[in-house]
């Protein structure tokens, strides 16, 4: 293109503004200015006249335009979906237990209702209560024994510690590509969806920087993960 | 899939438009559209989300109907699109349907006449309706080229309109 990248010394510099006037894309502050400056000008009225005149035979003209036709929807659907079927056939050979890929989220929640649904949940709750009482008279009947100062100190936590996240997945993220994801954070879904169909996920959390970093990791990760924070304690 | 259907079904005609301003011919867009579409729904993780989804996709499919324009320089193929214009509005007094045709008929021969560049801009800011950011975005220039670029090619397509209604024929 051999054209200037100015506009000619004779015309107002408004006029480089007055397409998106006609557009309507122009922000408030411009439109406020191109307006009082239209007032004043009646040259540049003439060029906003002759815009619209361009604006509106634009429209017709490429709205009578020829459309794409209906048979290359279908075609390409049809293509769209043997390229799913193969991205399942690839989950199904490289993981038995998880189908298909453009199903996650029904998965997801298939597997939790599964967890939640039995009927066998209360029985096992009442049982681990009067387990836990029986322990604990158990317990408190017994002397105390003596504190050995000199003995080593061992760990009393219940595990290692974890951190729990809100993720969004991306709608277009594979099975195969979310469960990469949490082998290399060492994560695991334990809860979701919610009704704004997102997951409760687990990560090993040693200290704050060590969460921070994981969270930093998932965050990069924009083609499987839409948005995640951490939830707090 | 029905997520990708509707997303095909909200941009393919504004995505076949778009190719339209680069390619002449249907076969040739339509294929352009068909392998944007793809990409679309092979690279959706890809998405970013710092640009509007509009954005990326038209972005996709410039770099398709360029490569589509490449490869038809080569075959020297260029069949003309069937202009819509030609065909009847339902409707429309006759009288005025043969003023609009005519209109039509001579806008969309000096649009054809436009360079590449014109047509596309024109298309960007008055059909696509884009602000001039997202167009500096798509075709990856300056602000103040987007601007001066629209100027000069609405100058363009003013000349051409202008000759055309005072001495070629309408064919």
């Amino acid at each position: 293109m051999t054209e200037p990248n100015t506009l000619p010394p004779d015309v107002h510099q408004t006029v480089a503004l007055l397409p998106w006037y006609v557009n309507g894309t122009l922000s408030v502050a411009d439109r406020v200015t191109v307006s009082s400056h239209l007032q004043e000008c009646p040259s540049c009225r003439t060029e906003l006249d002759e815009l619209v005149r361009v604006d509106n035979q634009i429209k017709q003209t490429v709205s009578a335009g020829p459309v794409p036709s209906t048979r290359l929807a279908q075609t390409v659907f049809a293509r769209v979906r043997q390229e799913a079927q193969q991205g399942q056939e690839e989950v199904r050979r490289t993981s038995p237990v998880m189908t298909e890929p453009s199903t996650l989220i029904a998965d997801i929640d298939r597997w939790l209702r599964n967890l939640f649904v039995p009927q066998w949940i209360p029985t096992l709750v009442a049982t681990l209560l009067v387990a836990q009482l029986g322990v604990l008279l158990w317990t408190l009947s017994q002397p105390s024994p003596p504190i050995d100062v000199g003995g080593s100190v061992a760990s009393r936590g219940l595990g290692l510690p974890k951190a729990r996240l809100r993720v969004e997945f991306q709608p277009f993220a594979s099975m195969q590509q979310i469960q990469t994801l949490l082998q290399d954070v060492h994560g695991r879904v334990v809860d979701g969806p919610t009704t704004e169909g997102a997951y409760i996920m687990e990560i090993p959390a040693s200290d704050p920087a060590a969460i921070e970093q994981n969270l930093q990791a998932l965050q990069s990760r924009h083609e499987i993960i839409r948005h995640v924070e951490a939830l707090r304690p | 899939m029905p997520a990708f259907e509707e997303l095909y079904r909200r941009y393919e005609k504004r995505v076949f438009r778009y190719i339209c301003t680069f390619l002449h011919d249907r076969a040739a867009a339509e294929e352009a559209l068909s392998d944007t579409m793809l990409a679309v729904w092979q690279g959706a993780g890809s998405f970013s989300q710092t640009s509007r989804i509009s954005t990326w996709i038209f972005g996709i499919a410039r770099h398709k109907a360029l490569d589509a324009v490449r490869r038809n320089v080569r075959r020297r193929q260029d069949v003309k699109l069937d202009t819509a214009a030609d065909l009847a509005h339902p409707g429309i007094n006759p009288i005025d349907q043969i003023q609009r045709d005519q209109v039509a008929v001579l806008t969309k021969k000096a649009i054809d006449r436009l360079s590449q560049d014109h047509r596309e801009i024109l298309y960007l800011v008055f059909y696509e309706e884009l602000p001039y950011e997202d167009i500096a975005l798509l075709l990856a220039i300056s602000v103040n080229t987007v601007k001066t670029r629209v100027f000069y090619a609405k100058q363009q397509l003013k000349q051409h309109l202008s000759s055309l209604q005072s001495g070629e024929p309408v064919t």
